[in-house]
């Protein structure tokens, strides 16, 4: 403002009418290329700020090729996708953005609530707080389902809400309803596939303890796997997962920028995700899941080698046998596999890395069978190695990887039954 | 059908299997997950749990309680184990 005033104050009185108008349009437009201007050496200088308050709180901000959003800024549990224009300064540390929000809170067992919203945000970055405020959308879970669109003020949605399940007689005593029918249909054909169960109700143990911990179900079945060195599940296996990538991204963010410069990120995924791929799996479909899967890096058309350096993987094989793949983008592909056999050779990997290698768009030059492969000497514990060196391989991220690996089944098991138990916060 | 009563989909991605569902939204997660059984037919160990926006649905909870709606898509998934047989 104080440039614009100046420029106005230098201006001379018109003499003529003539001259009036013709001073007007020439002031008219060196009026706007100098507000143009202004406000590019503005928003240039609103940008600095921004970069450097994202560094003094430790925010990573990662510059995009230009997929959707240039920038994305990241710290624990937030990723915020923006562009460099139009952010605008409301008081100190607190900004006006217009952005995609990808927030992920977690309840006291560590399950997962997923926050997308996409619109104005208000951003204080030493609070940490994102607030939607504004026109804005947000969608249901981590899906691209619309949940929400219209304003919003300090992050809720404030607007009529539409598609709302009205429960009749809310103030009425519930009636407990045993007979609540439940039909299902095959998509395919129409026809219902569950008539007969009802006339004959599959009978089930309903006073079996169940409760979710790391996005998982677990029971007493699954302590007593771990009790009794059973064959490792799916479930044990893809909480820890959860519980690995929680930990690192604390421990990254706990580090100096200049450490960070250091660390070599690894993403581990679920098996899940490779498990619903399925035997006859295309690379269609691949790309589905591992879009559905990592949804919050969509935005920037997956490529997370901008943010991590290795990605890791526990396999099922079969339902009979783990093993974990370690892709080091734009180097090699790492297979741990505890026992003697080379999964490689199998080649139930090989077209597995192979379509991963194309759908992220990385080119691995090598895959190598990791050198701590190989040492499983019983019939049960393939899942356990899996286990502990994930744990390694998080822990390398952090240590310059100048660990030697040593495989320590009690103290995993151990790990793994204070993460899953129930009385364990 | 009831206004309690919504149709859902159910979509298992490993055994590319897709269901139109009626459920009402007072009955359990669990409810679903028994009527699932005979038709997924998972092994011993294996266990069948649903997913929604990549949330775990807990079996002891109502379909309510997750906000699920009309024409709401709910994965189906299928723990698996391993441990491996030496010979």
């Amino acid at each position: 403002m104080g440039c614009l005033y100046g420029y106005f104050m230098k201006q001379k009185q018109p003499e003529s009418s003539n001259q009036l108008e013709s001073q007007q349009k020439e002031s008219k437009e060196i009026d706007q290329n100098e507000q143009a201007e202004i406000s590019n050496n503005s928003s240039q200088e609103t940008y600095k700020r921004w970069q450097m308050d994202c560094n003094k709180f430790k925010y990573d901000l990662i510059k995009l090729n230009k997929d959707s959003y240039f920038y994305v800024l990241l710290f624990v549990n937030i990723q915020f996708y923006h562009y460099q224009r139009d952010i605008i300064t409301k008081e100190v540390n607190q900004y006006e953005v217009d952005g995609f929000l990808y927030k992920t809170e977690y309840d006291e067992d560590f399950n997962p609530k997923y926050i997308l919203q996409e619109g104005r945000f208000l951003i204080n970055l030493q609070r940490g707080t994102f607030e939607l405020n504004g026109e804005g959308v947000e969608f249901l879970g981590k899906s691209k389902f619309r949940k929400h669109e219209g304003k919003f003020q300090n992050g809720r949605f404030i607007s009529k809400q539409q598609n709302i399940i009205i429960s009749q007689n809310e103030n009425q005593p519930r009636k407990i309803n045993n007979q609540k029918k439940i039909i299902i249909k095959d998509a395919a054909t129409g026809l219902q596939i569950n008539k007969q169960q009802q006339q004959n109700r599959y009978q089930r143990n309903h006073n079996q303890d169940v409760w979710c911990k790391y996005n998982q179900t677990f029971s007493n079945n699954d302590l007593n796997i771990l009790k009794n060195k059973g064959w490792m599940t799916s479930s044990i296996i893809d909480g820890y997962v959860l519980y690995l990538n929680f930990e690192s991204e604390k421990q990254y963010f706990q580090l100096q920028e200049t450490e960070r410069k250091n660390v070599q990120r690894v993403l581990f995924l679920p098996s899940s995700l490779t498990t619903n791929f399925g035997k006859n799996f295309t690379y269609d479909k691949v790309r589905k899941l591992l879009e559905q899967e990592l949804l919050q890096y969509s935005q920037m058309n997956l490529s997370i080698q901008l943010i991590y350096k290795k990605v890791g993987i526990p396999i099922n094989q079969n339902n009979f046998h783990w093993y974990f793949l370690l892709i080091e983008f734009d180097t090699k592909v790492e297979i741990f596999d505890s026992t003697q056999n080379s999964i490689t050779i199998s080649g139930h990997a090989d077209k597995l890395i192979k379509t991963l290698q194309e759908v992220l768009q990385i080119k691995c030059k090598t895959i190598v069978n990791s050198k701590e492969s190989g040492k499983q000497r019983n019939d049960y514990s393939c899942g356990y190695h899996v286990c502990n060196y994930m744990k390694f391989v998080q822990q390398a991220q952090f240590n310059n990887n100048n660990r030697r690996y040593d495989y320590q089944e009690n103290k995993i098991i151990q790990i793994l039954q204070e993460l899953i138990d129930k009385q364990t916060k | 059908m009831s206004i309690k009563e919504i149709p859902i989909i159910l979509v298992c991605k490993q055994k590319e299997k897709t269901y139109n569902v009626q459920v009402n939204i007072e009955s359990s997660i669990e409810d679903l997950i028994i009527e699932l059984h005979p038709l997924l037919q998972p092994g011993n160990q294996q266990q069948i749990v649903l997913h929604f926006g990549n949330m775990i649905l807990n079996s002891k909870k109502q379909f309510k309680d997750y906000n699920i709606v009309k024409g709401s898509i709910i994965d189906i998934i299928i723990y698996t184990h391993g441990g491996i047989f030496l010979n």
